[in-house]
């Protein structure tokens, strides 16, 4: 049996389920009044479970979002220890995203100040200090300057001076050649260890400005992650040793404890990913369109293959764009007012197989569409929290978005299959079973308006379910 | 490439039966019952758009730039009232173009090799009598293989082209087919497109009648349709008489036995345009050889066939003349069978030391110099050993037959003198000319035209070497030189490899339709 | 833009004359409708250089042609290469200085103002950069009115303008000046272009306002303006198309959903595609729908209803989403979204036989007719 736990700043919202159903379901208020109130969600629903649980799966993305919305309102970012030597953790206090250092590795220094700076008024204000260290690559992985070590070095020590350790850095070209950005790193980290240092290509992409945002945001998140991974393993632990733990990602996977404390970015967005996998599950469709309703609102997204519909570069509901995946979504408001006019009443306008409850006050808005949308999709009815559902029913996946340069097609083969195999080998090592490991997606798209051959790839990969711990 | 024959065309759903469509992809497969008078192969898609209406639209894969232009084909063909659209197998055809397919009602086939098909449905629409006298043929060869009456007439049903059939008793009642065409007889006032035959019983007595209903009606096609119930009605007598060889007629029986007996050579060569067969068990050769030893055919030992046609593509069918030719026959050959076949009639002789040469020579000697009802073609085959030996031997003399028709009557031709060129007997090559005279106006209003075709085909021939033609020609190479100058300056281009088997043909139909000087 | 506005109604208004920072929302929505649906998802990049430029060097005069003298020498300045470079690595913002002065040391002279190679785009703002960077006004012209892929598929070479002397400089600060002729021009360029990682600045078609009066079309910029005006304002679709009729000729050629997308690799399982999506298929709805095929080579080149040419370039042809009243790119056109069709007819220059020979259908290897010339090949 498997735990699929939704948490948010206040709120828990907990399920136990045996294969696709539903065994009980449980809410855990986290107001700091009840201290240990997650361990009492997990060891709650896991008195029900016969046989034994075997994971518990989390979806942390309101606290990580949350913690950015407060970061880009100007709040202090959260240190673990607050005034008088209280504890200022999650759960229990509000946390907030810390401030960061950002370095872009390009061949020259923006003209005019202004011109490096960031569009996303949620990177501009996680980054408190920023430099630029000449060097980069171009996109067939020429190097179009060579890498300036000692500005690098200056840069680390400048934001280190602003009180800064934790840095995001950015080379142009990286999402085909990472020499620049490694280099870096390393020249960095054996000057001053103490660095905590956030490399673009790990997240891969296109896009210096979404690769950035990206970086920033995970890096911003370090602490935020440490803190609730910490939280979550202690809950966890608390049913023994056997349960291993997990957190869902946007891309409608999960990732061990070890990968979100280091690559917290993936953690976002995963409401939405595990309650469209949450609907499928529940209503028996692998193949569907789902809106989730929410107060005033209906957000409608699509299943396939079991998996949420997912895309990179998306704008956020965070206000950034990030090479993250995170599900399609088409969000529309509901007026409660005149309960016939919303979106799934137009005659050409969106169809949805599936309605599912996603957020208090999302259920008066499902009721008002029952009863005039028709013909009428499956509407489910069910007192468990559809994101906590599908957080429970997720696997260990993989997503890489590449640029890759091939002048044959047997190169550009040769190449997406290496993909394929790194996604595979990424599957397994985020705790597939070995051997169950499959490609969802993968594509080659060109790249237009260039002589020579350059392609994007983009592979996705899943397991397939497994219980076993954590490896 | 258009028919220029008086007779009611074919219908697409013909041409996929038995015809060259037959191993066509198909799609929009609703709407066959266009009429079809001629073919339009096109290697520019802008050149659909002149496309003749009631033809088969051809797209070269030239003109098959991609998914979208074969719709706009579709577009075009419609847009031209053509019957069918034929499109190159490169290029996947989607969800969506069958459904625009669906939309414009336009049949679309899909093929490997456009460019042959197009000269195999220019073949069999120049020759819609044989071609509806290779499914007569076909239904009668089926006739023979069914053993109960259900099966014999559901052969029609699916054979032959928007026609149902059944038979019913006198009262109306359905002995066998479908049941809707004994409702329409209900329905006195029915559309009129029917056609019955009365079928005999075990006793004589009248059993019932054998009813088909055509979606389509001509005359001609009604007469086709009475001609395959006919050939239904001793089977049907036979199977319900429970004894498959009380054929009560000898040429029905004996053909049916040669179709049996040739089977293979139908499936053999890839022009015949003949629908593909179900695997039939190896057995049933077998029993036909047994059956044809029992007749006192020969069919062991070397064999020489002889295949004899009407002597010019023009005359009128076989059927009529069958009885007289027969009848010669039997008095030049009285030891050897002529037997209906395909096109014409089929006779083998059977001699360890026969030659096609001599055989040639009785014929010419015994046969053609004496009276006879029409002029006739002769084509004469290898010598073949046993029977896959005598299959190939009339397939050559048939091919060889062919070549003869070219030439009018009482000519002779022997396969083994023909090589290669056999297989340009089956190009319409009246038909060829009429188009290359306009392709090659130019060309041909030259005062030296035929000397200029002879050095274009020869240059052809030499795989355009002008070196090698020189040389075949008997001519010095700066005549030759010169000569070519003067063909392109007449607007031919040789450079372009696309059009050179079209030259090639043209040039090829322009001298042997040439007048005799 | 202070004279203008953004409001739908607005389009009899007198020209725009000047272009600030709080224009560019605008402009950022009104060139995606012109770029046949190539990079529509827009290029945050570009924004932030043009923003931070108009930001230190205040608005830009935009100027009629007429209001120029004669002799007022002008270049056209846009961006040559590909999306993906630009996305990677956006401008420095001192491009147009080494571009233009590059330009100007060849010839000698100073120019008096900046004009667009094309308003579409990204390069609807790379000449506001210029204009504020160099100080100089902006000519409300172009020479395409779309987006083109060969540099002398503009009216400026329809019209005997040369391409050259021609300057580029790359985000590198590599410059490169280039005295060719034009047809040669694009070719030598696109290897300069791609050795330099694939995008750079370019300053070319340097001309004096006389001769422009012949060949630009005129009013680009402030149409891009009131068109992006109507798409950052207007609710409802209805609304919306009419504005965009009033304003560009836009006509709605189908509506439909998308229901299939060929040419890249979206499908679940499957192996790559090795193109961006060439052909997308919309189904119209109801039983008797007419099956529209829309076929791309990087931009929406030619649109078939049923099979007929219903509109090829060089008009412009885009979808836009039906609910969310936005463009929909080739990057982001998904199976089962629900757009109109739209085609811009593009200016009067592109449909001579000259115009369609340059960037009609057949030049893009479709030899199909454009629906002007009546049918006839």
């Amino acid at each position: 049996m498997r735990i699929g736990i939704r948490t948010s700043a206040s709120t828990a919202h907990g399920v136990l389920m045996d294969g696709g159903a539903v065994v009980s379901a449980a809410t855990a208020p986290l107001d700091g009044s009840a201290p240990g109130a997650l361990t009492a969600l997990t060891t709650g629903l896991a008195a029900a479970a016969s046989p034994e649980v075997d994971s518990v799966t989390w979806d942390v993305s309101s606290v990580l979002e949350e913690a950015l919305e407060r970061a880009s309102e100007g709040r202090a970012p959260s240190s673990l220890v607050g005034p008088g030597g209280l504890s200022l953790v999650w759960p229990g206090s509000p946390v907030v995203a810390q401030h960061v250092a950002a370095v872009r590795v390009v061949p020259r220094s923006p003209a005019a100040p202004g011109l490096g700076a960031h569009p996303s008024s949620l990177v501009r204000s996680l980054v408190s200090w920023r430099g630029t260290v000449t060097g980069g690559h171009d996109l067939f992985g020429n190097e179009l300057a060579a890498l300036d070590l000692d500005a690098a070095l200056r840069c680390a020590e400048q934001a280190a001076l602003a009180g800064l350790t934790t840095l995001a850095i950015t080379a142009t070209g990286a999402c085909n050649r990472a020499i620049h950005e490694e280099s870096v790193a390393a020249w960095l980290l054996e000057r001053i260890p103490r660095l905590r240092l956030c490399l673009s290509h790990e997240s891969g992409g296109l896009g210096l400005l979404e690769r950035e945002a990206t970086t920033v945001v995970n890096a911003a998140l370090l602490d935020v992650a440490e803190n609730v991974v910490a939280e979550c393993e202690q809950a966890t632990s608390a049913l023994g040793d056997g349960v291993s733990c997990w957190f869902a990602t946007g891309d409608g996977g999960r990732v061990s404890a070890k990968r979100l404390r280091w690559f917290p970015v993936v953690g976002l967005a995963a409401t939405a990913a595990s309650a469209l996998i949450g609907a499928a599950t529940l209503s028996g469709s692998r193949d569907a369109v789902v809106g989730l309703t929410g107060p005033a609102m209906i957000t409608v997204g699509q299943v396939r293959g079991g998996l949420p519909h997912v895309e990179a570069d998306l704008p956020r509901r965070i206000g950034v764009r990030m090479t993250t995946p995170q599900p399609v979504l088409t969000f529309s408001a509901v007026d409660p007012a005149s309960p016939t006019a919303h979106p799934l009443n137009e005659h050409s306008g969106p169809t949805v197989d599936v309605v599912a409850v996603l957020d208090e006050g999302g259920r008066e808005v499902a009721d008002q569409l029952r009863r005039h949308v028709h013909p009428g999709p499956t509407w489910l009815r069910s007192p468990a929290d559809i994101a906590a559902v599908g957080a429970a029913h997720t696997e260990a996946s993989a997503w890489l978005d590449l640029l890759i340069p091939a002048e044959t097609t047997d190169e550009l083969d040769r190449l997406q299959a290496r993909a394929e195999q790194q996604a595979l080998t990424l599957v397994a090592s985020n705790g597939a079973r070995p051997g169950t490991e499959r490609v969802v997606k993968s594509s080659a798209a060109a790249v237009g308006y260039l002589r020579a051959s350059l392609y994007r790839l983009q592979v996705r990969a899943t397991g397939l379910p497994d219980d076993g711990p954590a490896r | 490439m258009r028919a220029n024959r008086s007779t009611e065309p074919l219908t697409v759903a013909e041409l996929v039966r038995f015809g060259p469509l037959s191993r066509a992809r198909a799609f929009a497969t609703g709407h066959l019952e266009r009429p079809v008078s001629g073919v339009s192969l096109i290697s520019e898609l802008e050149k659909a758009r002149q496309c003749e209406p009631d033809t088969v639209l051809v797209v070269h894969p030239t003109a098959a730039l991609g998914i979208w232009a074969l719709e706009s084909a579709l577009r075009f063909a419609w847009e031209r009232n053509a019957s069918c659209l034929v499109a190159p197998s490169g290029i996947a055809v989607t969800g969506s173009t069958q459904q625009l397919a669906e939309r414009l009602r336009m049949p679309l086939f899909v093929v490997s090799d456009p460019a042959k098909s197009a000269l195999e449905l220019a073949a069999a629409i120049a020759d819609t009598e044989a071609a509806r006298a290779r499914m007569t043929t076909r239904c009668a060869v089926l006739f023979s293989e069914r053993e109960n009456m259900r099966d014999i007439v559901g052969v029609i049903n699916t054979e032959v082209p928007g026609v149902t059939a059944a038979l019913l008793t006198a009262d109306g009642h359905v002995l066998a087919g479908r049941s809707t065409v004994g409702r329409d007889q209900r329905n006195a006032n029915g559309d009129g497109h029917r056609v019955e035959v009365p079928v005999p019983g075990p006793g004589g007595r009248p059993l019932g009648t054998l009813v088909a209903r055509l979606s389509t009606w001509s005359p001609a096609w009604a007469e086709t349709v009475e001609t395959i119930l006919r050939l239904a009605r001793a089977p049907l007598a036979a199977s319900i008489a429970g004894a498959q060889l009380a054929l009560s007629h000898r040429a029905v029986k004996d053909r049916l036995l040669l179709e049996t007996l040739l089977r293979d050579e139908h499936a053999a060569p890839e022009a015949d345009g003949a629908a593909p067969r179900p695997p039939s068990p190896a057995d049933e050769g077998v029993s036909a050889e047994r059956i044809a030893r029992e007749a006192g055919w020969r069919i062991d030992g070397s064999h020489v066939a002889v295949f004899l046609r009407p002597g010019r593509l023009d005359e009128p069918g076989r059927e009529s003349a069958t009885t007289g030719v027969i009848a010669s026959w039997q008095d030049a050959f009285p030891r050897t069978d002529l037997i209906p076949y395909e096109q014409g009639w089929v006779a083998w002789f059977t001699d360890n030391a026969a030659e096609p040469r001599d055989v040639a020579d009785l014929v010419r000697h015994r046969l053609l110099s004496s009276r006879i009802p029409l002029p006739l073609s002769v084509g004469v085959g290898q010598p073949g050993e046993g029977m896959s030996g005598l299959r190939r031997s009339v397939a050559e003399a048939a091919l060889a037959a062919a070549v003869a028709v070219r030439a009018g009557g009482g000519t002779i031709e022997l396969y083994a003198e023909l090589g290669p060129r056999a297989v340009l007997a089956c190009l319409p090559v009246g038909e060829i000319a009429d188009a290359a005279r306009i392709l090659l106006a130019e060309l041909i209003a030259d005062p030296k035209a035929d000397v200029l075709i002879s050095t274009l085909a020869a240059f052809l021939d030499c795989a355009c070497s002008t070196g090698q033609a020189a040389a075949r020609l008997g001519l010095h190479r700066n005549t030759m030189l010169g000569r070519m100058e003067r063909i392109r300056s007449r607007g031919v281009d040789l450079e372009a490899p696309e059009h050179r088997l079209a030259l090639h043909i043209a040039c090829y139909a322009l001298m042997s339709t040439r007048q005799p000087t | 833009m202070t004279a203008t506005g953004v409001a739908a109604d607005s389009e009899a208004a007198a020209p725009a004359q000047t272009i600030s920072a709080e224009d560019l929302p605008a402009m950022v929505a009104g060139n995606q409708l012109l770029c046949s649906a190539i990079g529509a998802a827009g290029v945050d990049g570009v924004t932030v250089c043009v923003e931070a430029l108009l930001r230190r060097h205040g608005p830009v005069p935009l100027v009629g042609l007429d209001s120029l003298p004669d002799d007022a020498l002008c270049a056209s300045v846009g961006a040559v290469g590909a999306f993906a470079p630009l996305l990677e690595l956006p401008p420095c913002g001192d491009e147009f200085e080494l571009a233009v002065g590059a330009l100007e040391a060849r010839i000698g002279r100073r120019l008096d103002a900046v004009v667009s190679l094309n308003a579409a785009g990204p390069n609807a703002l790379f000449p506001v950069g210029a204009a504020a960077a160099l100080g100089l006004p902006l000519v409300d012209c172009d020479g395409m009115g779309r987006i083109l892929p060969l540099i002398h598929q503009t009216t400026y070479a329809l019209a005997g303008l040369p391409v050259t002397p021609l300057a580029g400089a790359s985000q590198t600060g590599d410059v490169v000046v280039l005295d060719t002729g034009s047809r040669r021009a694009d070719a030598l360029l696109r290897g300069v272009v791609d050795a330099s990682g694939g995008f750079m600045i370019c300053a070319m078609y340097p001309a004096t306002a006389a001769r422009l009066r012949e060949a630009a079309i005129e009013g680009s910029t402030s149409r891009i303006l009131r068109v992006g005006g109507l798409l950052t304002s207007v609710s409802g679709r209805g609304a919306l198309l009419a504005g965009l009729a009033r304003t560009v000729g836009a006509r709605v050629l189908a509506h439909g959903r998308v229901v299939e997308v060929a040419g890249v690799g979206r499908t679940e399982g499957t192996r790559h595609y090795p193109s961006m999506p060439s052909s997308i298929v919309l189904a119209e709805p109801g039983e008797a729908g007419r099956i529209i095929r829309l076929e791309a080579q990087n931009e929406l080149l030619l649109a078939l209803i049923d099979g007929a040419v219903a509109a090829a370039v060089p008009d412009v042809l885009c979808m836009l989403d039906r609910h969310k009243l936005r463009v929909v790119g080739l990057e982001g056109v998904e199976v089962g979204d629900d757009v109109d069709v739209l085609m811009v007819p593009a200016a009067p220059m592109w449909h001579t036989e000259a115009g369609l020979g340059l960037a009609g259908p057949r030049a893009f290897g479709f030899p199909v007719s454009h629906p002007s010339e009546g049918g006839r090949p």
